[in-house]
């Protein structure tokens, strides 16, 4: 962990929550039920399908794949389009340090 | 493996065996894979056990660095509602629910029907009804009454239960018949594991499994 990943990872999340909502609410618009609806479908709590829909909160896979069922559709439909990006140059130990007098290598620790 | 092993959720279990799986045929360790993708080793073992139910991020981050994807890592494994008709107060138009209710019986009716192997006239002299009436039930051109519904069961020697079974009356906020999750091919999805685990040599494995 060469520099700090957490700017990048809270981007990736947010930008991950939004593309969620949106295909939900797609998702729900085509099977025609209320957001209610949904819940008692997916057994999870009415204030939950609405928060997922604005995107406001990153759920567990277990309220993915009801929340999926609760709007007849696949749990890949609900996840279209969403990706994240590793960045493989940030995952790379750095080369470690040695100690140097005049530019000349003395000792390492 | 630890004894804490166990499906104690089976989306948890599920996707920890896909994981696993996934994760020993692109060939990576444990430790390896969880340098990868940034996560802490122990929180591998513990998705791979099927200790701890991911969050999405990190499902769509894992599908990532396996390069597959994120369908792949609950395969098999759907939540199936507990409700097939839902009806209640706040329902749009009333008027739906009721229309629900006559495909429904009349398709549970023209089953149970071709089942008994009688026709439908030879039905309506058992049940003392017009051979109309049960005609009109089993298209579903009627609502039947309830006096219908009880003759009927009693000619063809089913509950009312049958005849009405899928037709369920909700006050919104409340759940009938609790949904579950369903899984399919778990003995196939172990067997594999068992043979990738096998090929793996030993130095190479996960530490925490």
């Amino acid at each position: 962990m060469a520099r700090p990943s957490a700017p990048a990872d809270d981007f990736q999340a947010r930008r991950m929550l939004g593309r969620l909502g949106e295909n939900l609410l797609e998702l729900r618009r085509l099977s025609g039920r209320s957001q209610v609806e949904v819940a008692i479908y997916a057994d999870i709590h009415r204030t939950e399908v609405s928060m997922l829909e604005r995107g406001g909160r990153m759920p567990g896979l277990d309220t993915v794949l009801k929340v999926a069922a609760g709007v007849d559709a696949d749990p890949a439909a609900l996840l279209d389009g969403l990706y994240w990006t590793l960045d493989p140059g940030r995952f790379q130990i750095p080369p470690r340090g040695h100690f140097s007098i005049d530019g000349k290598e003395v000792g390492r620790p | 493996m630890s004894s804490k092993t166990g499906p104690g959720s089976p989306v948890a279990w599920r996707f920890g065996l896909l994981l696993a799986r996934n994760r020993m045929v692109a060939g990576h360790s444990q430790e390896e894979f969880a340098r990868l993708i940034a996560k802490h080793r122990t929180e591998i073992s513990l998705l791979e056990r099927g200790l701890r139910i991911p969050r999405l991020d990190t499902v769509i981050q894992i599908a990532a660095g396996l390069e597959i994807e994120p369908e792949d890592l609950f395969a098999g494994i759907r939540w199936h509602p507990g409700i097939e008709a839902v009806g209640g107060k706040d329902r749009v138009d009333p008027r739906e629910f009721s229309n629900d209710v006559r495909r429904r019986f009349s398709a549970n009716f023209h089953g149970l029907r071709v089942r008994s192997r009688r026709s439908g006239a030879a039905l309506a002299g058992l049940a003392g009804l017009e051979p109309a009436t049960v005609l009109s039930c089993e298209y579903g051109i009627t609502m039947p009454q309830i006096s219908t519904v009880i003759a009927l069961c009693g000619a063809l020697g089913v509950s009312p239960d049958d005849l009405v079974a899928g037709i369920r009356w909700s006050a919104v906020g409340s759940v009938i018949a609790p949904g579950t999750f369903r899984t399919v091919g778990e003995k196939a999805l172990k067997g594999e594991i068992a043979t990738l685990r096998a090929a793996v040599p030993r130095g190479r494995r996960g530490r925490g499994s």
